[in-house]
């Protein structure tokens, strides 16, 4: 390996176009593996896929006694039954069987609140930071070479 | 995912207690290996900036998911390696890759409605595993219990560190 850095760009060039090849890969051919109907094909036919088994990741817009209307993108549904503990707002993975008219009979609902995903967020921000303050304290960077080397001692 | 917190200190207390029983893992590269475990959490990268502009422009389709699966990330971390100087890049790769490795096992965690999770092999296999469902990303008890067990190797870290010092200290004043 070389510490050219035309090289490294080069590398680099080289190495975008394979990553965005498998991002358009995966993106293309996930909904034809996928056993769920994608969120594209509900938005365009929901009728269609009457009678299937769903997953998919929503948020809570509007909750009543025996059902809830959640929001997967630009599509909403109703869902039953009511997750007990969701309040507006909250995170709810729904698996269940679609139904006409955009309904949904949910197996399993799984309620991620939104405090808890702020909290989520936060430490997660803070990761970035340990993490880069441990890698600065062992790697340097040489401005001539335009690399991270290694610290003495 | 679990949060990014749990994978970074999971990555630094296994790499550290590594780095003292085998001298093949200097401790330099623990934070390699921090940084490879962040590396599938690009896909987070969706709440920030929205690709439909670029798929649009490109017509491609695009997403940023795919970075949460085994064969961008590795790519993502030969990426990364061109960072670092030319001859450690080789040991940067493993680490980063051995974050990256340990990232997957930790989201196998998370509870999922569908019992299953995604097929995080892509390109190897489009497999969905079982989802082992133990906790929600946003449960604060894995990042609590991470922390605890990453402060206490810090300090017998830095305590080897200090011990080994005044032994080294020692030694020369012998000489």
């Amino acid at each position: 390996m070389t510490n050219d850095v035309g090289t490294r760009i080069l590398i680099g060039v080289v190495l975008v176009g394979v990553l965005g090849g498998l991002v358009v890969v995966y993106e293309a051919q996930s909904p034809e593996h996928s056993p769920y109907p994608t969120s594209h094909q509900l938005r365009t036919d929901w009728s269609g896929h009457v009678g299937e088994q769903l997953y998919v990741w929503t948020r809570v817009v509007e909750i009543e006694e025996t059902h809830m209307v959640v929001r997967a993108g630009e599509y909403e549904m109703t869902v039953e039954p009511v997750a007990t503990e969701a309040t507006l707002g909250d995170v709810v993975q729904v698996y269940g069987t679609i139904r006409p008219n955009h309904r949904v009979t949910a197996e399993r609902l799984i309620v991620s609140k939104q405090s808890k995903r702020t909290y989520m967020f936060g430490v997660s921000a803070m990761a970035v930071v340990v993490t880069t303050g441990l890698l600065l304290l062992r790697w340097r960077l040489d401005r001539e070479r335009v690399v991270l080397t290694q610290r003495r001692g | 995912m679990a949060d990014l917190l749990t994978h970074v200190l999971v990555v630094y207390v296994a790499g550290t207690v590594l780095s003292w029983r085998t001298e093949r893992v200097p401790e330099r590269y623990v934070p390699v290996a921090m940084l490879g475990a962040i590396v599938p959490d690009l896909s987070k990268g969706r709440l920030l900036f929205s690709l439909d502009p670029l798929e649009t422009a490109l017509g491609l389709p695009l997403s940023w998911l795919a970075f949460h699966r085994l064969g961008p990330a590795l790519v993502v971390a030969l990426g990364l390696s061109l960072v670092f100087v030319a001859e450690v890049r080789r040991r940067v790769v493993v680490a980063l890759w051995l974050g990256i490795a340990s990232h997957f096992p930790l989201d196998l965690l998370v509870k999922r409605a569908s019992l299953r999770a995604p097929p995080y092999l892509f390109p190897l296999s489009w497999w969905n595993p079982p989802a082992l469902n133990v906790y929600l990303s946003s449960d604060r008890w894995m990042a609590v219990v991470s922390a605890v067990a990453a402060c206490a190797v810090w300090l017998a870290d830095r305590r080897g560190t200090s011990a080994d010092r005044r032994r080294e200290t020692s030694t020369s004043d012998g000489n």
